[in-house]
């Protein structure tokens, strides 16, 4: 029988919502599931993890976890896996799961299938499917010797259920050392409230178009009146005028909400990489020729400094 | 749709005169029929996108240095046309008459450039000879000592040779043939040409037949697949050429260089970026890659002519086909079997200087269905009536 | 500071890549090194400068990867090993067993390379290198400082802001594009390039017999490429922004029902 290891993923204390389509995702194909929880004042969550569909929880949580260490991580998730004798690890492929899936699997002795859109699986047979050349194919996959099976799962590829926290059985992990040759020290946190790129419905974004760090600004309360995140370009991340965190694409963080608004954005390879799975996707952009314009179902031609406006006024009407 | 420079049109399903291939000569040759003949029943069929050929990818060199008279000639009235084409065509083409020098490393070479000399000035084109401190003079960044392993011992050099900007040239003779009437119908192919009786009635393409008398191949590294369709065989080998862009300098090379010995030319464009290429690639090919290898003897050899060159660095490199012919000139010619059939091709790595006066004969040719003078030794029979022009010599390297 | 660089060669993916019978089709395909490895080449190159020391570039692959080592080389890399790799399918376990072999008996104080390739896309191998290797793993990076020979701090774009580490060497570390805008090759670059050493290897020469290779020596496999259905274009709208923003939002809200 197929067994599968959650590993969770939280922010401020709170489970990430691509964590949630993991879980919803192994009930849907009746696969028995467990998870681990590794942070900094996380135990709370585990009655939610119960609750969508995990039986025992491996909690590791301790204030030496706040900020993510690989080595650290790929212990506690080896001990869950050893003690829950699960046959499969599934992440998600946050830069967190990027770092840790690789690790766990060669800690593991074993292979690894990374940012999966779509998940086959017959028994101990499993068929992935996953973009690779910049999204300009699929390549469908398969694990081809015995052992653990290490997969990590793109956000949005699968859609959470409601579910409501029940009483959860938890099992709590030792905490390891860590390793001496590395000292996370800090993490540089612009504060917000503002909505992660990787769980939006509505995502807001904006490229060079936008000439600056103020016209960045210019565009940024629509996101917030639209309850979508802010995003944006790598030309605009790389100039200084949006911090890193906002960047959308390969590089960044990779969406597919169910919209996607591109303000001022010409659509470089990397960036269409990055939204392209996006449901559907609204260009606006004076250069007609712009390539964004390939992939948008709705296309603007036209100045972002004057549609901008517009759109608050028939945001605020459709809201009234 | 925002506006264009040309129009899309709905495709006839007759035109009087079907061009194929929308490089510098199909445009051309549809310009001046429209212009000079009053024809503008035209439709010119690309593949791709306009410019997809040599025409997008050339080191824009235009001269007229050439050696034998046909192609002085020819070549002559080509640059005369190009230097008027920008009043014209109401259109910038950074044409810029910089000078042109033509290197010579060795005895031989320099009698063969002084042969060049002497027959370009009784044709009345500018050339001369000149030795290692004038260049020096003219070039003070080339490098004239005996050290290289080919030390430099004079130029051909030509004063009205220079570089234009080709795209400029492509996209204006699109919009003065589209103001004309002309249609420009882009990503369509041409997929067979039917002919009847000895008689051309129409072509073939991917979205659909349409039908004409009159059929005008001018798709150069493509010839030999549109001339099977017709039955004619050429004497063409297809060869890729390389090319390559530096980032922008401060403007430092005022003059075209050529160096057929050592197989590298270059100029300097107005932006800074230096423009760059060598001589064809040693194997017949359809690919258009560009390759390391190029790169590497690319490199050596322009740091032999020019030492100060060392920390350029290289932006872009890319490739393009050439049809070459065996005594390097072209083929502009109608076809004795095939009625209403005209081939314009031949252009190997040179051609782009030749579009005016190529569209302009061309054109003649087409309107009055008989050879003018100006390219009556360009007929696509004169390899089996053993009338080659020997070109070889200055259109090799040359461009 | 001695750095190893590994770099792959892949597919140019700005072009167009065509498909067959599942199979991605490399007959005019123009080959490049993975624009990630770029950035490596590059920083490693910028740490040499500051702390001296080599750049060795590895390679593994047929015998056109050495024109992707051999333009590294002409960047500024010292040398390179090329891996001469004929087995056809391997998966990043398998590329990076192999790397951990070139590994033995070097003497190196950093593996710095792409965060991921950009043919697999997968951002597997470097990690799993650096389990192999028993060495620290920082990926990701945006930014380095406070550069020694025995340790850095490392700037990583992670999920929730940028994590400042600090790192004994040796120690495998990756780089996001944001690090910085690789150099062009300099005409002298390129022709030096062709003096710099190259050792080639055969997989024979590790010691690693064909149960460690190809497809025997990978954990997975890939069954077939396809083109995913390619997004279309869909419906333009020109003209004054005051008209065509509204009658946008008027389609999203009615045809595919935009709720804010
Ligand atoms: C790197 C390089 C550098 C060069 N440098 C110079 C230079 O400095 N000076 C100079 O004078 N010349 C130069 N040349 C040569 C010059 O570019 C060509 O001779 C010239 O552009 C040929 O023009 P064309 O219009 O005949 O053909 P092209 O510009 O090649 O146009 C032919 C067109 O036909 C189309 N076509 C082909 N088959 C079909 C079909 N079945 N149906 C529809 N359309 C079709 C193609 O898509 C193409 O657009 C250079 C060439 C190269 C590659």
């Amino acid at each position: 029988m197929p067994k599968v290891l959650v590993v969770a993923e939280t922010k401020n204390g709170e489970l990430k919502k691509p964590t949630l389509e993991l879980l919803s995702l192994a009930k849907s194909m009746n696969l028995q599931a467990e998870s681990v929880l590794i942070g900094k004042e996380v135990s709370s969550q585990a009655d939610l993890l119960a609750g969508y569909g995990s039986g025992k929880v491996y909690v590791a949580d301790d204030a030496g976890l706040e900020i993510y260490n690989t080595s650290k991580y790929t212990t506690l998730v080896a001990d869950a896996v050893g003690q829950s004798g699960a046959t499969q690890v599934w992440l998600t492929s946050s830069e967190t799961g990027r770092d840790l899936t690789p690790r766990v699997a060669a800690r593991m002795g074993v292979g690894a299938l990374s940012d999966v859109t779509e998940l086959e699986i017959d028994g101990d047979n499993i068929t992935a499917t996953r973009p690779c050349m910049a999204t300009k194919l699929v390549q469908q996959c398969r694990f081809t010797k015995d052992g653990l099976r290490v997969i990590s799962i793109r956000a949005g590829a699968y859609e959470a259920e409601e579910a409501s926290p029940q009483t959860a059985d938890t099992v709590s992990l030792s905490i390891p050392e860590g390793d001496a040759r590395v000292e996370v020290r800090d993490i540089q946190v612009e504060e917000s409230n503002e909505i992660e790129l990787n769980e939006a419905s509505i995502v807001v974004s904006v490229g060079r178009g936008t000439g600056g760090t103020e016209g960045c600004d210019f565009v940024k309360p629509l996101a917030g009146e639209m309850g979508a995140a802010f995003g944006a370009s790598r030309a605009v991340c790389d100039a200084g005028w949006m911090p890193h965190k906002h960047q959308v694409g390969q590089t960044g963080t990779v969406v597919s909400p169910d919209f996607y608004f591109a303000f001022g954005i010409s659509g470089a390879i990397q960036h269409l990489a990055g939204m392209s799975g996006s449901k559907v996707i609204v260009a606006i952009n004076k250069d007609a020729e712009a390539p964004i314009f390939k992939v948008a179902d709705y296309g603007i031609v036209g100045d972002l400094f004057k549609a901008v406006p517009v759109f608050q006024e028939e945001v605020a009407k459709i809201k009234n | 749709m925002t506006e264009r420079m040309w129009n899309n049109h709905e495709m006839r399903s007759s035109y009087d005169v079907v061009i194929i291939g929308g490089g510098a000569h199909g445009l051309a040759t549809a310009y001046y029929l429209a212009k000079n003949h009053g024809i503008t029943n035209i439709a010119v069929i690309e593949q791709k996108f306009i410019g997809y050929g040599g025409s997008g990818r050339n080191t824009a060199i235009l001269r007229s240095n050439y050696r034998t008279e046909e192609g002085i000639l020819f070549y002559d009235q080509s640059l005369k046309l190009y230097e008027d084409l920008a009043q014209e065509l109401d259109y910038n083409l950074m044409f810029s008459q910089q000078g042109h020098f033509t290197l010579g490393h060795s005895t031989a070479s320099m009698q063969a450039l002084t042969t060049r000399a002497a027959y370009n000035r009784a044709l009345g084109v500018n050339s001369t000879i000149l030795d290692p401190p004038e260049i020096k003079k003219m070039l003070p960044e080339i490098d004239i000592s005996n050290h290289p392993r080919y030390p430099i011992m004079g130029a051909l050099y030509h004063p009205p040779g220079g570089i234009i900007r080709h795209d400029a040239v492509v996209w204006s003779y699109a919009r003065g043939a589209d103001q004309r009437g002309v249609h420009i119908h882009q990503l369509t192919e041409v997929q067979d040409i039917l002919v009847e009786n000895g008689e051309v009635r129409g072509v073939k393409t991917n979205r659909g037949t349409i039908h004409c008398k009159q059929v005008v191949s001018c798709v150069a590294g493509w010839s030999s697949e549109i001339c099977k369709m017709v039955g004619i065989k050429l004497p063409l080998v297809t060869h890729p050429l390389q090319a390559l862009v530096t980032t922008d300098y401060k403007p430092w090379l005022h003059h075209v260089v050529v160096s057929s010995t050592l197989h590298i030319y270059l100029s300097q464009t107005d932006r800074g970026e230096l423009v760059c290429g060598n001589g064809i690639d040693h194997y017949p090919h359809y690919g258009m890659r560009s390759t390391l290898g190029f790169l590497e003897s690319y490199a050596a050899h322009l740091l032999e002519l020019f030492p100060i060159l060392h920390n350029v660095t290289v932006q872009r490199q890319w490739a393009g086909l050439c049809d070459m012919t065996p005594d390097y000139s072209p083929i502009i010619s109608m076809v004795d079997d095939v009625d209403g059939f005209y081939i314009n091709c031949g252009w190997g790595t040179w051609g782009f200087k030749g579009s005016p006066a190529s569209g302009w004969n061309t054109a003649q040719m087409v309107a009055e269905r008989k050879t003018p003078d100006m390219i009556a030794a360009f007929r696509h029979d004169r390899y089996v009536k053993n009338r080659l022009v020997g070109e070889k010599a200055a259109a090799s390297v040359g461009n | 500071m001695e750095i190893i660089v590994p770099i792959r060669q892949v597919p140019d993916v700005a072009l167009n890549i065509r498909v067959n019978e599942g199979k991605v089709v490399e007959d005019g395909v123009s080959f490049v090194i993975s624009s990630w490895d770029e950035t490596a080449i590059e920083g490693a190159l910028q740490m040499t400068e500051e702390l001296g020391g080599e750049v060795t570039l590895l390679g593994i692959g047929p015998e056109r990867v050495s024109e992707a080592l051999r333009k590294g080389l002409a960047m500024g890399a010292h040398k390179a090993i090329h891996v001469l790799y004929e087995e056809g399918q391997t998966d990043s376990f398998g590329y990076a067993k192999i790397m951990a072999k070139v590994m033995e008996g070097r003497n190196y104080d950093l593996i710095l390379t792409g965060k991921q390739a950009q043919d697999t896309d997968a951002g597997l191998t470097a990690s799993m290198l650096a389990e192999f290797l028993d060495l620290p793993q920082v990926t990701n990076i945006i930014r380095f400082s406070d550069l020694a020979v025995d340790g850095m701090t490392l700037y990583r774009k992670g999920d929730h802001g940028t994590e400042v580490i600090g790192i004994k060497l040796p120690a495998v570390v990756t780089v996001n594009d944001s690090l910085n805008e690789p150099r062009l090759a300099s005409m002298r670059g390129i022709m030096m390039a062709k003096k710099k050493p190259m050792e080639t290897l055969s997989p024979s020469d590790l010691g690693m017999g064909a149960e460690e290779l190809g497809l025997q020596g990978s954990m997975t496999e890939v069954l077939k490429f396809e083109k995913p259905e390619s997004r279309k274009e869909g419906e333009r709208f020109e003209g004054d922004e005051t008209e065509t923003v509204p009658m946008a939002i008027q389609k999203l809200v009615s045809e595919a029902k935009l709720a804010v």
